[in-house]
Parts: structure tokens; sequence; C-alpha cells
């Protein structure tokens, strides 16, 4: 099959799983929403409720599986994943400051935007620690943000036992440190959408260079690509595509790493492809993991990182271990 | 109007220069060689002359236009390289491309954003795979490749470039001598019968002289010597340049320079 | 990798999903049932359960567990953090909390129909006054005027007058790891010294703290009361601590664990029950030590 018949059918597909996965989050849930009474009034309020989580579910879905696919053409390393550069330690950071700092109460937008703050600064310290003059050599990058993350993650521990200690705010900062879907208005939802809709169709534009960038950096420069400009863009494009996503749902982990191995498994490793198939399949996984952390327990909800976690944990190793035997042979 | 011209180029990774003052023509259609020891700037200039890296001084022709007023992809169009081993680049499972689209990558320079591959080139990436003979391989992940396959899959993603000058760092390196012949021969081809123009940077100075009608010798990143093999490989400047002592004798096959080692411990 | 394992994966995933969305579905009720109450605070739930009220209560939090009959009311959310489609699908005419976990969680129980409390506790006067408050919300407010000027007046019985060098010094361990303790700005300090002993976490600066094991040992307590649940032998495993071995209340025999932690840490009713009990083993040990 051509790329571009793989394309169209993977978008027929995948849409269509996603449109179904939408309206199943509708009538999914505790509180039971007949399939038939589903635009009725009666039951309007809840309708909107779950439709906000399941549109918020797609946009982070589809905006973490894309920077991470991203992450893993440019470095080159299937291992990567959407905050192996530090993001997400950024903004659990500026999260947890605003949570135990009390200010959370000035706002809805507090939170988010701290975290925001956080992620982008995260990615200005890794970007400044890796640069080598005018280039940013992949394996620096992997190392600073390993470091900016092991810096962030210990002062989060250490706001994790001031919460400890005055006994309030641990539990807050930990629900977002697992990631909820769970949004009482429509802001935040249409700003990461815009960020993260304009983030993916960058990318899309760029998925060719993406596929260049696979086979070297030197390669890729004697065909014709401007190997650090591209490089710095889309490393842009995958930290705030990442920040928005984290920013209002927390840190949603292994969605990055496993939805484009999965799609890939299908479509082969065109990027021209798997760009926006990741996307929409990142989009309906998610929406998925939510139905389930919502109606799995008896009571109360599960954080959705936990779902993914559960799923994610096993395919990571997997990956591990296929990778490994490749490498070593 | 030569191929490429390389005037008083400096150039370097941002410390010391590692090349300083080279100056070079490169005519139409010529089969040029570069030589020399280890660090002397051999691939540095390859690097400057496509514009990779940034010359600190000089100037660089190619096709008559100053690089720094042509663009990556106008470059690209006119000037295609093979490197060394990307073996090592393409390692990882998640990368495995199959070679055609390894070889469609090679349509780069002439492909839109946007757009798809058009049967345009497609008629490249066949042709290109054909002269480099990996049409057999077309649907194989590259990672499946045995060394000398996947460097010809490399060369015919450089040949789908529809390039005249053609850049090669030391691309038999790592392979067998039946490889390394073949590959060596399909350049000539292209030389002689597409009058292609092709640079080497060679390891090995008695593949050089078979194959260079010209040969420039590098020594701590200045021109040491150019000319005809006959002229260039003789013992007194492989022991300059080198530092090796060795026995030189025309080949009893084609009449070319032929370097014999000389071991300083006798068995 | 083999595609098999992802269509599995897939397959779990969806199968999940299924099970999630099929089972144990609440109907939606109409409108507010007249009356009803829902609780997300344990101490709340004793309240409403003193007050004779339970009949109205229609759901509680997972960690509401006295009294035993409140275990057996359906759960609608975890300590101070309501299940939004619980809360909407039953629709409970008034919320009582403690301060919501997330703050805003609050517009979501509006957004329910639902007329939200949120009780502050910080001492047992404001406790005690809280309990009227939630009386006069569910419409009982005489019962609860009279029942919190019953705890008042049992309050103030238990509280004891004892000059401070009779006073033994107390360590209430809350937990064992890390070591939490009260200190200043606790009721269960302030419970402490009500009850006529002293504190020796008194002047930390956090009404809920750590405490470093070293600084029990250097402040010697006379009574150490293990203030959760544990195994039979653990008052032993206190004498096997490095340099506990020493402390008077280790050597006296003076280390307790029968008392109900929930009376001495729970902002309810029951903390005048915790007051008595400290009071009675405090008078004790000093009946004991005047011997």
């Amino acid at each position: 099959m051509t790329p571009r018949k793989k394309l169209v059918v993977g978008l027929v597909v995948l849409s269509a799983a996603l449109v179904l996965a939408f309206f199943w989050s509708l009538i999914a849930g505790r509180a039971r929403v007949p399939v038939g009474e589903m635009f009725s009034a009666k039951y309007a309020p809840l309708v909107k409720l779950r439709a906000a989580r399941a549109l918020l579910g797609i946009i982070v879905g589809a905006g973490l599986s894309v920077a991470g696919l991203i992450l893993q053409a440019v470095l080159r390393n299937p291992l990567a994943d959407p905050y192996v550069l530090g993001v997400s330690s950024g903004a659990g950071l500026g999260a947890a400051l605003a949570i135990l700092g009390g200010v959370a109460a000035a706002g809805a937008w507090v939170i988010p935007g701290c975290a925001f703050g956080g992620a982008v600064l995260a990615i200005t310290l890794v970007y400044v620690l890796a640069r080598v003059g005018k280039t940013v050599p992949v394996y620096t990058l992997l190392l600073a943000g390993v470091i900016i993350n092991s810096i962030a993650s210990s002062l989060l521990i250490f706001l994790a036992h001031t919460a400890i200690a005055r006994g309030q705010g641990l539990y807050s900062v930990l629900w977002w440190l697992l990631g909820s879907l769970q949004v009482f208005e429509a802001w935040p939802v249409a700003v990461a959408g815009m960020a993260i809709g304009a983030g993916i169709a960058i990318t899309i534009l760029f998925a060719r260079d993406l596929n260049v960038l696979s086979i070297g950096e030197e390669p890729a420069a004697h065909l014709g690509l401007r190997v650090e400009r591209t490089k710095k863009l889309l490393f842009l494009i995958s930290s705030l595509v990442t920040g928005a996503a984290v920013a209002t749902s927390g840190l949603i982990g292994f969605v990055g790493l496993i939805v484009p191995h999965a799609v890939r498994l299908v479509v082969g490793p065109d990027n021209k492809v798997l760009v926006p198939l990741s996307a929409l399949a990142g989009g309906t996984f998610l929406i998925i993991c939510d139905i389930i952390a919502r109606t799995i327990l008896s009571s109360g909800e599960l954080p959705i990182g936990v779902i993914t976690a559960f799923l994610g944990g096993p395919f990571f190793i997997y990956l591990l271990r296929t990778h490994r035997g490749r490498m070593s042979k | 109007m030569n191929a490429i011209t390389i005037e008083n180029v400096e150039c370097g990774y941002g410390g010391a220069p590692v090349i300083g003052g080279v100056s070079l023509d490169v005519s139409r259609g010529e089969f040029l060689g570069i030589l020399g020891p280890n660090g002397s700037g051999k691939t540095t200039l390859l690097r400057a002359a496509t514009g990779v890296i940034a010359a600190s001084a000089g100037r660089i022709t190619v096709n008559g236009t100053d690089i720094r007023s042509l663009g990556p992809r106008d470059i690209a169009r006119q000037v295609a390289c093979v490197m060394q081993d990307n073996a090592a680049s393409v390692g990882a499972g998640h990368l495995a491309f199959a070679v055609r689209d390894v070889v469609t990558m090679g349509r780069t320079p002439y492909l839109s954003r946007a757009g798809w591959a058009t049967p345009r080139d497609r008629d490249a990436v066949d042709r290109a795979m054909e002269l480099a003979e990996v049409t057999h391989l077309a649907d194989r992940p590259i990672t499946e490749l045995s060394g000398g396959e996947r460097q010809r899959a490399f060369i015919a993603m450089a040949l789908a470039q529809e390039c005249d000058i053609i850049m090669l760092d030391e691309p038999t390196n790592h392979l067998d001598i039946a490889h390394q012949i073949g590959i060596l021969d399909l350049f000539a081809g292209l030389n002689r019968d597409s009058n292609k123009t092709i640079v080497g940077v060679f390891h090995d100075l008695n593949l050089a002289s078979e194959y260079c009608e010209r040969l420039l010798l590098l020594k701590a990143g200045q021109v040491a010597a150019a000319g005809k093999p006959e002229e260039i490989l003789t013992a007194e400047m492989i022991r300059s340049i080198y530092g090796a002592r060795v026995a030189v004798q025309p080949s009893p096959a084609t009449g070319r320079p032929h370097v014999f080692l000389r071991k300083s411990v006798s068995t | 990798m083999k595609k098999w394992v992802l269509w599995t994966a897939i397959g779990l995933l969806l199968a999940l999903a299924v099970i999630g969305t099929v089972s144990r579905q609440v109907p939606v009720r109409e409108s507010q049932l007249e009356g009803s109450i829902m609780s997300l605070a344990p101490s709340v739930t004793e309240i409403l359960f003193a007050l004779g009220v339970q009949d109205r209560l229609i759901g509680v939090s997972t960690a509401c567990d006295y009294p035993p009959a409140a275990k057996h009311i359906r759960k609608v959310g975890d300590f101070a953090v309501p299940d939004i489609e619980l809360l909407y699908a039953l629709k409970p005419e008034l919320v009582i909390t403690t301060p919501l976990r997330d703050p805003e969680a609050s517009k979501a129980i509006r957004f329910c129909g639902a007329k939200l409390l949120t009780v502050k506790q910080g001492d047992h006067e404001e406790v005690f006054r809280e309990i009227e408050v939630i009386g006069e919300a569910a419409g009982v407010a005489d019962a609860a005027r009279r029942y919190a000027d019953k705890l008042r007046e049992r309050f103030a019985r238990a509280t004891v007058n004892v000059p401070d060098a009779l006073r033994p010094r107390v360590y209430v361990e809350i937990s064992p790891r890390p070591l939490r303790t009260a200190a200043k700005g606790s009721f269960l300090d302030d419970l402490i010294y009500r009850a006529g002993g002293i504190n020796i976490a008194h002047d930390f600066s956090q009404p809920w703290t750590t405490i470093s094991p070293e600084a029990v040992v250097a402040r010697n307590p006379e009574i150490i009361i293990l203030a959760y649940q544990m195994s039979r032998d653990a008052p032993y495993a206190i004498a096997d601590r490095i340099g506990w071995s020493g402390l008077d209340a280790v050597r006296s025999g003076h280390v307790v664990t029968g008392l109900d932690r929930d009376t001495l840490t729970r902002p309810g009713p029951r903390l005048v029950e915790g007051l008595e009990a400290l009071a009675d083993l405090f008078a004790r040990y000093r009946k004991g030590r005047a011997q």
C-alpha cells in the first residue's frame, strides 16, 4: 500500500474509532444515561461535563502522542517520551508550588498557568545547558534533560515533604502528578486545544523532515535539510505541546511512549502517515482509559495515570527487551 | 566553469581551524581523489565544500555560484554525498524504513513540504536503485541489510538526488574487496558515461590510484601536493606525508602506481 | 514486536472499558430528594448520627467508619473528594464536608444542584459550634444546640486544673513512619493540657508535625501514647528503638496503646471521650507516682 493510501485508510478507520469512543464516553459513567436519551435536556448538564472531559482527552492524548513521536524521531531513541527533556518535572514543580503556596484559590487558571510556566522554565534551562555553540547535539540534550528532571524532582520531593509536615496539600499534589481529565470549565480545553492543534498541524508539515532525520543528522544535512533549525523547531513544538497538555491535565504517563510505537507497528515508520494517525490513536486511547478510570471503582475515580501505567508498564518492558535484543545483534 | 572551486578556505569546528588556506579546483567530469593521514582535514574539506559547515575564511563555489548565496536545498540539487558508514545511524529498530523509502529520501531537495512523491520522483528512485543494483531489496527494511547492501542503498539515495557532482567519504572502508571494487566501478561508470564529477576521500592509496585521474594530498589542513597518481604516489612523497616507508611499483594489470608495504619488523 | 500483542492489549483495554461501563450504574434522579444529605468527612458523619438524622444520609465518604452503621451507607466519594457523577445521579439536597481537597469541586457540587456546607474544625469550641451549624442546615437546630451544650458540659467537667510540676510529660505518636505528633495549635495538644498532662512537642511550630527520635529521647516523656493501628507486639517494639529503652515511659511501663485513635485525632464529637480517657489515664499516673 502506498503511504498515501495507508494514510487515507488510517484516517477513516481511526476517525470512526475516535467518534465512537467520544460517544461511548458520553454514556459511560456511574450515573446511568440511557443511550436513547443522550441528548435530552434531563441529562444535558452531565453529558456536557462528560463531553468536556472526552474532548480534553482527545486533545491531550493527541498532543502527548505526537510530542513523543517527535522526540523518538529526532533523538533517534525508541525509548524517548515527551517528558524526557525535563518538561514534566518542571511543570510538576510549578503546579506543586501553586498548590502548596496556597495561591490556587486565586483562580482556576493559577495551577495550569504555573505548571506551564514551570515547563517553559525547564525547557529553557535544558536548552541553555545543552547548547554547544549554535548546535544542540542530541546527547547533551538528553543529558541536560536528565539533570533538570533530577533537580526538579528533588525539589518536588522537598515540597512534598513540606506538605506532609504541614498536613495538607499533599493529596492535591499527588493527584496532579498522576493526571486527571477532570475539567469544570471550557476555557482550559479551548486553550489547550488551540495550542496542541497548532503544534500537531506544524508537525504534520515537518513529517518528511522527521523521516529524513532518522537516517542521521549529517546525511540529512547533505539532503538539503536545515538540521539545527529544524531540530530546534521540533523540540520547541514537542515541549510546548507537552507543556500545554501537562498544564491542563497533570502528568499522564506512557501515552507519548506507547501510542507512536503501537501505530508504527501497524502502519510502518513513515512519519507522514504516523503523525496524524498517532494523534487520532492517542486521542482515542486516552478516552478509553478515562472511561476505565471513571467506572472501574465503585465510587470515586482512579487517576488516569494509573490506567496508562498499568498498560504502559508491561509494554515498556516488552519494548526494552526487543530493543535490547536488537542492539546486541 | 569548474564544478567546484575552493579558494583559500579556512574551516574548523569552533577551536583552531582544521584546514587553513586550502585552494582547489575541481573540473567537471573529473574523478578526483583526496588523500592524507588521519586528521589532515579530508572530511572537513568535504563538509565545507557541501556547505554543511561554514568556512571561516575564503570562498567556495559550486557550478560557478558562491555557496553562501545558495540554500541547502539548492546545494543538495547539485552535490550529493555518500558518507562512510550510515549503518550506525540506522541501528534502532523503530526507524526501519524500507530501502525504497530511504532511496526516496534522496528526492528531498525536490519535494515540497506538503506534497507527496510524483511519478517523476518515483522514476528517479527506480533508476537510482537499478544503477546501484538494489532493486531486488526495495521492500526490505534497511536495518536488515548487510553492510555492503546498506552502503549500496545509500548510494542509490545519493543517485536519486540526480546531481552532477558526487562526493564520497571513504565509502568502501568497511566493505570486502568484491564490494569495494563493485562500488567504485559503479562510480567510474557514472563518471565515464554520464560525465558526473566524482570527488572521493580515500584511505586506500591503491584504490585511489586505480580509479582517480587526479589526486590531492592533504597534510595538517594544507594541500601538500596535487597531480596525477604517477606524480603523487611516490615512495618519497608517501614517506614525507604519511611517515611510512613503502615501495611503489606500477600495477601489472593497469600500469597505475601501487603501494607495497615495507614492514619494519621482519618475520 | 508481534502484532498479536498489540491486538491483545487493545482487546483488554476495550474489555475493561466495557465492564466499567455496564457495571454498577446508578439511575439519575429527576430532582433533589427532599431532606437528603451527603457527608464527605468522618467527623461530619458522626455528628449527623449523633443528631439522629442518619436516615436522611444517602451517601458518605469511604473514610466514614463510625458508628459502624455508617459503613453500610453508600459510598459517594473519598475524604473531602466527591464523586461528581454519583452526586449528579443521587441529587442530594445538602452536602456537608470539611474543606474540599479540590476547590474546583465546589463548583461541581453546586452544578449538581446541592447546597454545600463546608465546616472548619480547628479546636474543640469550633467543633461544638460546627455541630450547631450542621444542625441548623439539617433542620434540627434545637437538638443540635442541646447536644453541643451537653458536650461542652462534659468537656468542661473533664478538664482538670493541675499545677505544671505535677503534670506528666506526654508524647502522643500519631504515626511511626515518619514519627509524627501534635503540637501547639492542634486540638490534641490542647486536649493533653486540659487532661492534666504536658505535651513534650508543645513548642513545635506546625500543629501536626514530624518529630525526630532524638527529640523524643531528649524530652524524656513519662507517658507514651501510640495512637495508631498496630500489632500486639508493638509496645515492646518501642522499647527496641535505639535509645528509647532509657525513657521514663518505657522503664515504668507507661506505653499506652488501647486508646481509640479517632477520639484523639478526629475533630468530631468523640473528642470529648478522648479528653475523658486522657484525663483518666493521667490521673491514675499521678496517683501511682504519689504512692
